[in-house]
């Protein structure tokens, strides 16, 4: 009986030697070797039992570390929505495109509870229990600062979600460039669409606090693009238009921003709720700039998005 | 005269419940890996490959095994029997397959992905590609990152051997489509080094 060898097909086959020839890949560079169809059939409990109990207790530290890491990310998260320096521009997640699920401050208090509680399993070092620690407090004002509980998760675990905490952290400091810098990580590459689309929209806001106006538009509008009908993204590309002083942009910038909030007015009631008692461009240079284009601006067309661009000027 | 009735004997708990209690009530969560771990008794093992396979991803069968038996182990205490087992496990599987997923991603953004794979399969898989040993690794990083349609479209033609207009006509998509998730899971799986992923890569918006 012939052995049963994968074999591609004549044009799967054509195809890979395509891309085998394109420079960058490393196709095709070793002699390939038949591959018997059995090899399909993984033996994986054999496998991992020769892996050995010691392997498997490596994955059992890791599991705690991912618990506590996350248990610290979601800590930071309450923190930068609730943090007298943050919460002022810090959207709540209820806007971002995927909706999960908001921590709310008695979750993270009983997941920093519980992952203490087996912290003797875990493994971690004490400056980061006691940092969980200060987490089960009722009052969020005594927990430790957000950048420190981002910056603890993401040397337990690099993710990116620590490295955007960390980026509004700074932000919130006004340490804008070093913010930017934060945010690199989960720009260069890699990323879900998701965080990608945070990453761009908090980029584009501290460029636009830069004063780098072009910059933030380009950086909006590739969160636009990511997600599309997501009012924040919208609004801050809007925004960087004006400044820019660039009509075309700036009318393609307003009728999309229109269409988003008129498309979903729940959507749009919520926004309003959140940005009317907040001061989301503390800088009186930028919010003067915008006042003064606004005031040359009149759009019959564009009522709701200048309603809300008007309340960034106040 | 009145006759008595005996207690009734105590219901006997399903076959399953025995076997779960038998491991996952044991003790520490140290204590419960052992014993998942001896024998696989809850049967991980072909779950964990199940659900690979399902997801289309190549990944380490064994890396996946021994970090859901970690989830299990780290839980087991809290179960009840609510959910049910196989919908229990099946979670935990799905985070364990999460985890690996978004370390991999970490280590390919952080270029320290190196190392030949230890699972034949997918070292299989590179010498039906004639990839590179020491590439491998990095290059099913940048798969698991593809998008669902590129890796099943992946694991479907080139892998089963299905014909690229048979498989895009199963699973509603163009022949064109196709042949593009085909190229560019090749393209990621041989992608060198010094290349950067995020060019190409896209509609990454699935979570396995």
């Amino acid at each position: 009986m012939s052995r049963d060898v994968i074999t591609l097909q004549p044009e799967v086959e054509e195809i890979l030697r395509e891309v085998a020839k394109r420079p960058g890949s490393a196709l095709l560079r070793v002699p390939r070797k038949d591959v018997a169809r059995t090899v399909l059939e993984r033996d994986t409990v054999v496998h991992a039992r020769s892996a050995g109990l010691s392997a498997a207790e490596r994955h059992l530290v890791q599991v705690y570390r991912e618990e506590v890491a996350f248990a610290l990310r979601q800590a930071a998260y309450v923190r930068l929505t609730t943090g007298e320096s943050t919460h002022g521009f810090v959207a709540d997640r209820a806007f971002a495109p995927l909706r999960a699920a908001i921590p709310s401050v008695g979750t993270v208090r009983a997941f920093a509870s519980n992952v203490l509680a087996s912290s003797r399993e875990s493994g971690s070092d004490e400056d980061v229990m006691n940092l969980l620690e200060g987490c089960v407090s009722p009052n969020v004002g005594e927990w430790p600062a957000s950048g420190q509980l981002a910056g603890s998760a993401h040397r337990l675990v690099p993710a990116n979600s620590s490295r955007i905490y960390m980026s509004l952290d700074l932000r919130g400091a006004g340490q804008f460039r070093a913010a930017l810098l934060a945010l690199e990580g989960v720009l260069a590459g890699g990323s879900s669409k998701h965080h990608l689309a945070v990453a761009w929209t908090n980029a584009g806001d501290l460029l636009f606090n830069l004063g780098r106006y072009r910059e933030a538009w380009t950086a909006a509008d590739r969160a636009c693009t990511l997600e599309e009908g997501w009012l924040i993204a919208q609004g801050n590309r809007a925004l960087s238009a004006l400044l820019v002083g660039d009509s075309t942009l700036l009318t393609k910038g307003l009728d999309q921003f229109e269409r988003a909030l008129v498309a979903e007015p729940s959507a749009k009631a919520e926004f309003s709720a959140w940005y009317e008692h907040r001061d989301l461009l503390p800088n009186a240079t930028h919010r003067s700039a915008l006042s003064q284009a606004l005031s040359t601006l009149h759009s019959d067309r564009h009522s709701l998005a200048m309603e809300v661009l008007r309340a960034f000027a106040v | 005269m009145v006759e008595s009735l005996p207690s009734p004997e105590p219901e006997r708990p399903p076959q399953v419940e025995v076997i779960w209690r038998g491991v996952l009530d044991v003790g520490s969560p140290r204590e419960v890996l052992a014993k998942l771990i001896e024998g696989d008794p809850l049967k991980l093992g072909p779950r964990c490959q199940e659900r690979t396979l399902s997801q289309a991803l190549l990944l380490d069968s064994r890396r996946l095994y021994l970090r859901a038996s970690a989830h299990v182990a780290r839980h087991a205490a809290k179960y009840q029997g609510v959910p049910g087992l196989d919908i229990w496990l099946a979670e935990h599987i799905r985070k364990a397959l999460k985890e690996l997923v978004a370390e991999d991603a970490e280590a390919l953004r952080a270029r320290d992905l190196h190392g030949i794979p230890e699972d034949p399969w997918i070292q299989g898989v590179a010498d039906v590609l004639g990839v590179e040993p020491a590439l491998v690794t990095r290059g099913c990083a940048a798969f698991n990152q593809a998008a669902y349609d590129v890796r099943t479209a992946f694991f479907g033609i080139v892998i089963d051997g299905q014909k690229p207009t048979d498989w895009a006509a199963s699973n509603g998509l163009t022949e064109e489509r196709a042949r593009a998730c085909v190229k560019r899971a090749l393209w990621l799986l041989g992608l060198r080094d010094e290349l950067d992923l995020d060019d190409f890569l896209e509609d990454r918006a699935d979570e396995p």
